[in-house]
């Protein structure tokens, strides 16, 4: 509380009334000489908007806006229509009994309330009841006409309605005692009225018993009649509830809801309907809701439609054991992907079932079998087994499926299967089935089977995942002693998991404990036991001796080759793991030469598309690591063809290849083409796929680095942000995907010039991977170079000097001379020693590294150009033009031939050439060409930021 | 058309008749909240008020039929649910007309503009700390669509006071957000 505050608050409220005069002599009065406070009360009093209005008449009051409380009279007439009585009231409009003149019928006429259709949405009103009108179905009560009558009240938007005499679905089956048949009968009947609106682009959205009538036509045969139809968008979807029409309230509705309704994140989709004719559906066949919300309070319903499963309809009635219950289940899938994806299906599915042939709806198949599995075992497998394997595959399983479910749901999910768990180990201290360990086995590699079958592409929610992997770890720990084999096969599955989530320490002592358990049970050579080893040298890789990883996984390639053969799955998993861990320790060459044994192979079933377009791309970006960037493009360009050709254009596969190939094209400095086949992809892959799907998160980011390239920051910026948003909230900070888009974001921020963003977030990762990797790992020291660069644009050069020599020594420690980092690593030093002008530093540490790069990796490599570019300017700077010039020129013409001309370092090199030649003053004829840019030049770094900018970009 | 009979099944859910008054009052607010953005569909009204139910029924112990108590943590629920509304929609840019016009008197036919809302919440949490029963005012009236006299009542305060608090209010908050 102020004292201060209350002071003005209430001078404020003496003077607001008065008249300007009395109100100045009453401020001199109350304030006297205080002439702050005055000023105060006098800011207050200009915002002060009431005061015009007049004193305290007009009073807000939201609630008495538009309620049902407002009494209407009943009009006389609306519009063409006689109005003869009133059939019901609702939260959006009241609906009368009338009579139309010409054709003289009786009519339903419903008159929405003013405040449920304001006056921009009439239009839209017209327009979707010229819609509406089309809808021309014996199913579906017919919207015979929508206008505006003027009435005294205003505007009345108003729905002139076929009129129904019937009895709701439900009520109606009950009293003529239907049978099981005769009410499929007539759900599927009502299955093809909904479909026939869904086909005409309608989607109901608020399907219920209550607006599906059942009636005996002419012949005494019964139809239904859906009613208001395309209500809901008429009086859009905020007003739609009609809560005092029907008696059973609110719930009567939510009760009908999808869950991604009730989670407020669905967009108009047939599923809602397809959803509400499910609870139907299960209500028709059980005269049960399927949710236990029978005769309990609302926030209590309401918690349970958002949070459990489905009961199962066989609890109600054995008979529906079999096919209606998969297709109940199917239909009321919480996950709407799983959901029939049209209302069609579910009748096309009963009608097979009533000609009791098979249906096409399967359970989520994974599931499915795993149950499947688990029932014909029971007796054979223990319990505790059967459930900590369930523990794990749901953890995987669940976690993939909630990708678009709430945090909520998946901590609802969680607890039903630790509590399935805790039961299942109850009912296991009474079982007296033989513990045997190959059937467990057996039931392992299923479930091994099916969770590798997960590819990362579809792994969401880093997090959660992460807390179900735990739990798993956990209870895996307790159980299970006397099967070690099962046990080793968990602890395998665990830590892939946890690695492919960036979590290398978690994964760690999962993948060294399977290793010691299948060695010390004899299963050495075994599939599961590679896994393990090629997992624990991929964490190495990542997280430690990548020259010692490289080693190890070739042997590892070596054996794998011998015992399993090399079309066996672990052999090729292995050999991709040894390809990557090549190009890391700066084995471009060998990297290439693997890769291309994988495309010459004459193996051509099975797998092997997979393999090859995953092969093209790998090769692809060896090539740009090593800037050939035409061989990179045609590599790229192959790989997209050949996925769009296997797996389809908008495959997670095909994206991947094209996202390769646009980051290729902007290097080469075609950005015009880039960006706009970047920016395609990546709405393809937010509608194929969902925006937080892995695939979309990498076009991102793609897209991101790419507008960073070619200087459009603030473009950058903005995908960067939400990608780097989404990359926390699915993959978790520690997946390296992650950390890529935060050094882009990271660079945008330093080069818009806003440091302390770029430097917190550059410490972040700096922390993160401290934390999770040896502390002289080289993606330790990279951090502390972007850092230093940051500090460069500051100011603060000494600070970052020391940052950079210090890193630089780190790298020699860590790969010795030679190593391709190293090189690296002590250009960005010399370049840093130049700029202070300390020439002759600079001048033995660039010669060193040069003579190290031919040494170890010949003339052509892309480092060399770079060394010589580097040296170049230092040779300038030290006063020997002409052997600057020598060395600029050798790097512009092989970055020329090597990258092409409009390639980021090509230009660089041209630009540096130029403005050599012009120091030179003496520009022959042959180099006149030289000095013309031909390429459309990205926007240059402000004149001041250069230098820091070659700490890097060279 | 028959205006259809109840469905046994839910007939006896006697006990939402609390739940419905509220349901539909912070309906009202929801759609008057989006009334300024039609083409974001992202996030529907009906699903604000989900949300805003969701979190009321979260709160244990409070009596429903008690409208003291529950119209304020309705008011409350729904602020939280707007502006995580509006963070999420990360429009975090501040001041502006809509604002203004949001904090006018005639609350009921002016659109809450969502993106000038952060800082709307802003601006409150620092009245908050100046008067802190001004601020729950403007909480009640704005986010909970409560009339004076309602305030009052929650408030335990009178009507004259809620009218006082509501104007120095809303001069401030303008004041600070223009």
């Amino acid at each position: 509380m102020s004292a201060r505050h209350d002071r003005v608050s209430e001078i404020f409220l003496d003077v607001c009334d008065r008249e300007p005069g009395q109100r100045d002599a009453r401020l001199q009065v109350l304030c006297g000489s205080d002439l702050a406070l005055r000023r105060e009360v006098e800011l207050l009093l200009q915002h002060d908007e009431t005061r015009d209005a007049g004193s305290d008449v007009r009073t807000l009051d939201v609630a008495s806006a538009g309620t049902a409380n407002t009494p209407v009279a009943t009009p006389g007439r609306i519009g063409p229509y006689e109005i003869t009585g009133t059939l019901g009231e609702g939260g959006m409009g009241i609906v009368y009994d009338a009579r139309q003149p010409h054709p003289q019928r009786e009519i339903a006429l419903k008159v929405l309330r003013p405040s449920a259709c304001s006056a921009t949405t009439h239009e839209r009103f017209r327009r979707e009841a010229e819609i509406l009108g089309r809808l021309a179905h014996p199913g579906i009560a017919q919207v015979f006409e929508a206008g505006i009558a003027s009435t005294s009240a205003g505007p009345v938007p108003y729905l002139a309605m076929e009129k129904v005499a019937g009895t709701p679905l439900l009520a109606f089956c009950r009293q003529a005692r239907l049978t099981l048949r005769q009410r499929l009968r007539l759900f599927v009947e009502t299955c093809d009225a909904v479909h026939h609106a869904h086909q005409r682009g309608v989607i109901h959205r608020d399907l219920k018993p209550a607006n599906i009538l059942a009636l005996r036509d002419a012949s005494a045969a019964v139809r239904t009649k859906v009613l208001d139809f395309g209500v809901s968008y008429l009086t859009d979807a905020d007003a739609r509830l009609t809560i005092s029409q029907d008696r059973s309230g609110l719930l009567g509705t939510l009760a009908y809801m999808a869950p991604e309704q009730l989670s407020g994140q669905a967009p108009p989709d047939i599923r809602l309907d397809v959803h509400a004719l499910g609870v139907l559906l299960f209500e028709l066949l059980t005269d049960a809701h399927p949710y236990d919300i029978h005769g309990r309070g609302l926030a209590d319903a309401l918690h349970i439609l958002r949070t459990q499963e489905p009961r199962s309809a066989t609890q109600f009635d054995p008979r529906l054991r079999g096919d209606l219950s998969t297709i109940l289940a199917t239909a009321l899938a919480r996950d709407p992907a799983r959901r029939y994806t049209s209302v069609a299906a579910i009748a096309t599915d009963i009608r097979r079932y009533l000609e009791d042939r098979p249906i096409v709806a399967r359970p989520s198949r994974a599931v499915y079998l795993l149950w499947k599995f688990a029932r014909r075992h029971r007796t054979i497998v223990s319990v505790a087994t059967l459930s900590v394997m369930l523990l794990v595959a749901v953890a995987v399983v669940a976690s993939l499926q909630a990708v678009r479910a709430t945090r909520a749901e998946l901590d609802v999910r969680l607890r039903t299967v630790a509590l399935e768990h805790a039961l299942a180990v109850a009912e296991d201290a009474r079982s007296t089935a033989e513990q045997n360990e190959g059937q467990a086995r057996e039931v392992t590699g299923f479930l091994k089977e099916m969770l590798h079958s997960v590819s990362p592409e579809q792994l969401g929610r880093g997090r959660a995942l992460e807390d179900m992997l735990a739990e798993a770890g956990r209870r895996l720990a307790s159980t299970l002693a006397d099967q070690p084999l099962t046990r080793a096969d968990l602890h395998e599955t665990i830590a892939s998991a946890y690695a492919s989530l960036g979590a290398y320490d978690n994964s760690a002592p999962y993948s060294r404990e399977a290793l010691r358990l299948y060695e010390t049970h004899g299963a050495r050579w075994s599939a599961g036991w590679f896994r393990s080893a090629a997992l624990a040298a991929r964490i190495e890789l990542h997280t430690g001796d990548i020259q010692d990883a490289a080693d190890r996984l070739r042997t590892l390639h070596a054996e794998s080759l011998r015992e399993l053969g090399a079309t066996h799955r672990e052999t090729r998993a292995i050999l991709f793991a040894r390809i990557e861990a090549e190009a890391r320790s700066g084995a471009f060459r060998r990297a290439r030469e693997l890769l291309n044994t994988v495309l010459q192979s004459d193996d051509r079933g099975g797998d092997a598309p997979k393999y090859l377009v995953h092969a093209l791309v790998q090769l692809g970006r060896v090539h740009r690591l090593e800037k050939r960037l035409p061989e990179a493009q045609e590599l790229f360009a192959t790989a997209v063809d050949t996925a769009r050709d296997r797996f389809g254009a908008e495959d997670p596969r095909t994206l991947a290849a094209l996202r390769g190939l646009a980051k290729t094209l902007a290097e080469a400095g075609d950005v015009a083409v880039a960006e706009p086949m970047l920016v395609e992809a990546l709405e393809v892959s937010r509608a194929r796929h969902g925006a937080d799907r892995p695939v979309t998160l990498d076009l991102m980011t793609a897209l991101g680095e790419v507008r960073w390239e070619y200087g459009r920051y603030a473009d950058a910026r903005e995908v960067l942000t939400e990608s780097l948003a989404m990359h926390r909230d699915v993959r978790g900070v520690r997946h390296w995907r992650t950390q890529r888009t935060m050094v882009l974001l990271g660079r945008v921020f330093r080069d818009q010039g806003r440091f302390d963003e770029a430097l917190s977030l550059f410490d972040e990762l700096l922390q993160v991977r401290t934390e999770t990797r040896r502390a002289d790992h080289p993606s330790i020291q990279r951090v502390r170079v972007h850092i230093a660069t940051v500090l460069c644009r500051q100011g603060r050069l000494d600070e970052a000097q020391a940052l950079c020599e210090s890193a630089y020594a780190q790298i020699v420690a860590y790969f010795g001379h030679g190593h391709p980092d190293t090189i690296w690593y002590a250009k960005t030093l010399a370049d840093w020693y130049r700029l202070s002008g300390e020439l002759d530093a600079a001048r033995d540490l660039a010669q060193a590294a040069l003579i190290d790069c031919i040494e170890a990796r010949g003339v052509e490599r892309p480092l060399t150009h770079s060394l010589q570019h580097c040296l170049a300017l230092i040779e300038r700077d030290r006063g020997g033009v002409v052997e600057a010039e020598r060395l600029m020129r050798n790097a512009f013409e092989a970055r020329q031939a090597m990258q092409g001309p409009c390639a980021r370092q090509t230009r660089a090199s041209r630009k540096a050439l130029t403005a050599l030649l012009r120091l030179r003053g003496a520009a022959k004829d042959a180099d006149v060409q030289i000095v013309a840019e031909p390429c459309a030049a990205p926007q240059s770094p402000a004149a001041g930021e250069f230098r820091c900018e070659l700490l890097e970009s060279e | 058309m028959v205006t259809p009979t109840s469905d046994p099944l839910f007939s006896e859910s006697e006990a939402n008749d609390g739940w419905d008054a509220f349901y539909e009052r912070l309906r009202l607010i929801a759609q008057r909240a989006f009334r300024s953005e039609r083409r974001d569909h992202t996030l529907q009204p009906t699903a604000l008020v989900h949300e805003a139910f969701v979190r009321l029924a979260q709160h244990e112990g409070v009596d429903w039929n008690d409208p003291k108590r529950s119209l304020g943590i309705a008011a409350q629920a729904m602020r939280r649910v707007l502006i995580d509304h509006a963070r999420r929609r990360n429009t975090l840019r501040r001041g502006g007309e809509a604002l203004r016009t949001a904090l006018r008197d005639d609350v009921a036919d002016t659109p809450l503009d969502l993106t000038r809302l952060v800082a709307l919440d802003e601006a409150l949490l620092k009245l908050a700390g100046l008067h802190a029963r001004q601020a729950r005012v403007v909480e009640l009236r704005l986010f909970g669509g409560l009339s004076v006299e309602e305030s009052a009542s929650v408030l335990d305060v009178s009507e004259r006071t809620v009218k006082g608090d509501w104007r120095v209010a809303q001069a401030w908050l303008r004041k600070e957000l223009a």
